[in-house]
């Protein structure tokens, strides 16, 4: 969409939208919405940014959008773009990692693999499914991405990773996958079913709420000046 | 074209046959070759639902359709044409020409591994390349001495033996066996008091695709088997092992005093390489510990030719022995040896 707005994506449910929009109040910048609470766009008080519209939306769609440059800038998060396909990573750059959001992408085992504690053993692991049950080992994730890259790069091969769009901890137990990649903030979910983080090794990456521009967008002085006092806090 | 046709008319006259290859394989044909290969394969879905690929390599489609014929007899095949993989580095091209020659089903082994060393000799012979160097290895050298290593759990062999052919993932193991340990006396403590527990429960119960039963098992095993400094000793032999190289002629004496003076049990006869002088028609021939680390389902005989292409040697012809290919992709057990000319050289 071509229009002369500085399109904003801002996260639009939970306990992130209430810390990005912070943000927003810190800089002393009131959100507000033409058509009510339900209206996805929002707009700026302040005359300085009349042309800066805020588009509410999951952060999924948010790191997608900047990526294909219908926004020019959002806060969405550092998980989720290292998952996106590489055309949109690499056309997005990130302005600051901020300190709220803060989750693991971890490797999540049945509790009782005791005899499974780091990525050579999973490997072992996976061959057993092979030879035993002449199929491969499940991973449950909506992060097929990131655990793929993590797979390969510790020499797990025989595994099958399955997409997992909700209640990805219960695979296990429902017999969809033999194991599970999710984030996780306190472990609550994982133990509430039966799942162990993989001991040596097993957290993928350490995710954080982030500000990401779109690389083109990014080069017009309008733009850089509004994503820089947001990159202040 | 022309270059292609003269190797036709040698395979041929060595009893070989041209075969057709499907372009089209299922997909879960070449994971069971490898589960590295399945990310570099451009797959798509069936109406049936079943994933297909294009073929990977000319190699796997040769072994499929031997298969699909049902055979016990000897058979000696040839094939060209491309394959199409997904680039992992800058340089990779997506299709790549190949041409090869397999024989399936072949029980002696001296002979059609000299046989196929001999006609990939021919095939370089008529090509312009000059100062080539044959290089002959053996992987079952390097499994029958790591199942001999008196310190290595059987765990850490079976995984160095499987990983070979990742060299850097292997590189990465046998750092593994020489800086950590896997006895952490505290955990130990606490996972065995789970472990007894876990006995009393029914064995048979399934958790995360695993019995119980299997679990305890692996467990047991590797408490019976942790990795501990001794391991640094066989460590050094092995990262010895793969740096010799000498003249084949000389091959055996080489390893023989080797494994003499590492005290490892194991002999290799005289006559153990199917090729014994170390210059044929010009080429010079070397026996190499550390050769056939590209190609995952080789088991025993590998070789390659070294030519010199824009002034820097480049491998033109490579192959060996598998025997295990075939089990793994759901057909009888079959041996096989083979050879592949790279074109783009």
């Amino acid at each position: 969409m071509k229009s002369d707005f500085i399109n904003i994506g801002l996260i639009s449910k939970g306990r992130m939208m209430e810390s990005a929009q912070k943000i927003f109040k810190k800089n002393k910048l009131k959100i507000y919405k033409k058509s009510g609470e339900r209206d996805l766009f929002g707009y700026i008080k302040d005359k300085k940014f009349k042309n800066v519209r805020i588009w509410f939306l999951s952060p999924k769609e948010i790191i997608e959008s900047v990526g294909t440059g219908v926004l020019d800038a959002g806060i969405g998060a550092l998980d989720l773009l290292k998952n996106s396909e590489p055309n949109i990573q690499s056309r997005i750059s990130i302005e600051k990692k901020y300190e709220f959001g803060q989750c693991q992408l971890c490797v999540l085992l049945p509790k009782f693999w005791l005899d499974t504690v780091n990525p050579t053993d999973l490997e072992e692991v996976s061959w057993e499914f092979f030879y035993k049950k002449k199929r491969l080992m499940r991973i449950a994730t909506k992060f097929k991405l990131l655990t793929e890259q993590w797979c390969k790069s510790r020499g797990i091969n025989m595994v099958e990773i399955i997409g997992s769009e909700g209640a990805t901890e219960a695979a296990p137990r429902l017999g969809k996958a033999d194991l599970v990649v999710d984030v996780a903030t306190s472990f609550d979910t994982a133990k509430a079913n039966n799942l162990k983080l993989l001991e040596d090794d097993g957290v993928i990456l350490n995710s954080s709420a982030i500000l990401c521009s779109n690389k083109n967008s990014i080069k017009k002085r309008e733009v850089k000046k509004f994503v820089k006092l947001l990159s202040k806090n | 074209m022309k270059l292609k046709n003269s190797f036709d008319k040698i395979l041929r006259s060595k009893g070989f046959k041209k075969i057709e290859l499907s372009h089209v394989i299922p997909s879960m044909k070449a994971l069971k070759r490898s589960g590295d290969i399945r990310r570099n394969m451009f797959s798509y879905y069936d109406k049936n639902f079943q994933e297909i690929s294009l073929r990977p390599d000319l190699s796997l489609s040769a072994a499929l359709k031997f298969a699909e014929e049902k055979t016990n007899l000897k058979k000696k095949y040839f094939y060209s044409g491309l394959a199409y993989r997904k680039p992992t580095k800058n340089n990779d091209l997506p299709i790549v020409s190949q041409f090869g020659w397999e024989i399936f089903n072949s029980k002696d082994k001296h002979k059609d591994d000299k046989e196929i060393i001999e006609t990939s000799l021919k095939i370089l012979k008529n090509t312009k390349f000059k100062g080539c160097k044959l290089k002959i290895g053996n992987l079952e050298i390097f499994v029958s001495l790591i199942n001999r290593l008196p310190n290595l759990s059987s765990r850490y062999k079976d995984r160095l033996v499987r990983h070979f052919f990742r060299k850097d993932y292997f590189n990465m193991l046998l750092k593994k066996l020489e800086t950590n340990y896997d006895i952490d006396e505290k955990k130990v403590v606490k996972d065995k008091l789970l472990a007894n527990k876990l006995r009393k429960l029914n064995q048979e119960e399934v958790y995360g695709g695993r019995s119980l039963k299997s679990i305890l098992e692996r467990f047991d095993n590797k408490m019976r088997s942790p990795r501990d400094e001794s391991s640094k000793k066989d460590v050094k032999i092995i990262k010895n092992f793969l740096k010799i190289e000498c003249d084949i002629e000389n091959a055996s004496n080489v390893l023989n005093n080797f494994f003499k003076k590492n005290k490892i049990n194991l002999v290799i006869s005289d006559d153990y390489f199917p090729i014994d002088k170390n210059n044929i028609n010009n080429v010079r021939v070397f026996y190499v510990s550390d050769l056939g680390r590209n190609v995952s389902y080789y088991t025993n005989m590998v070789f390659s030719i070294e030519v010199k292409s824009k002034l820097k040697p480049q491998i033109y012809i490579s192959g060996g022995r598998y025997s295990n290919l075939l089990r793994n992709l759901g057909y009888k057990k079959t041996e096989a040896v083979g050879a592949a000319v790279n074109l783009t050289i």
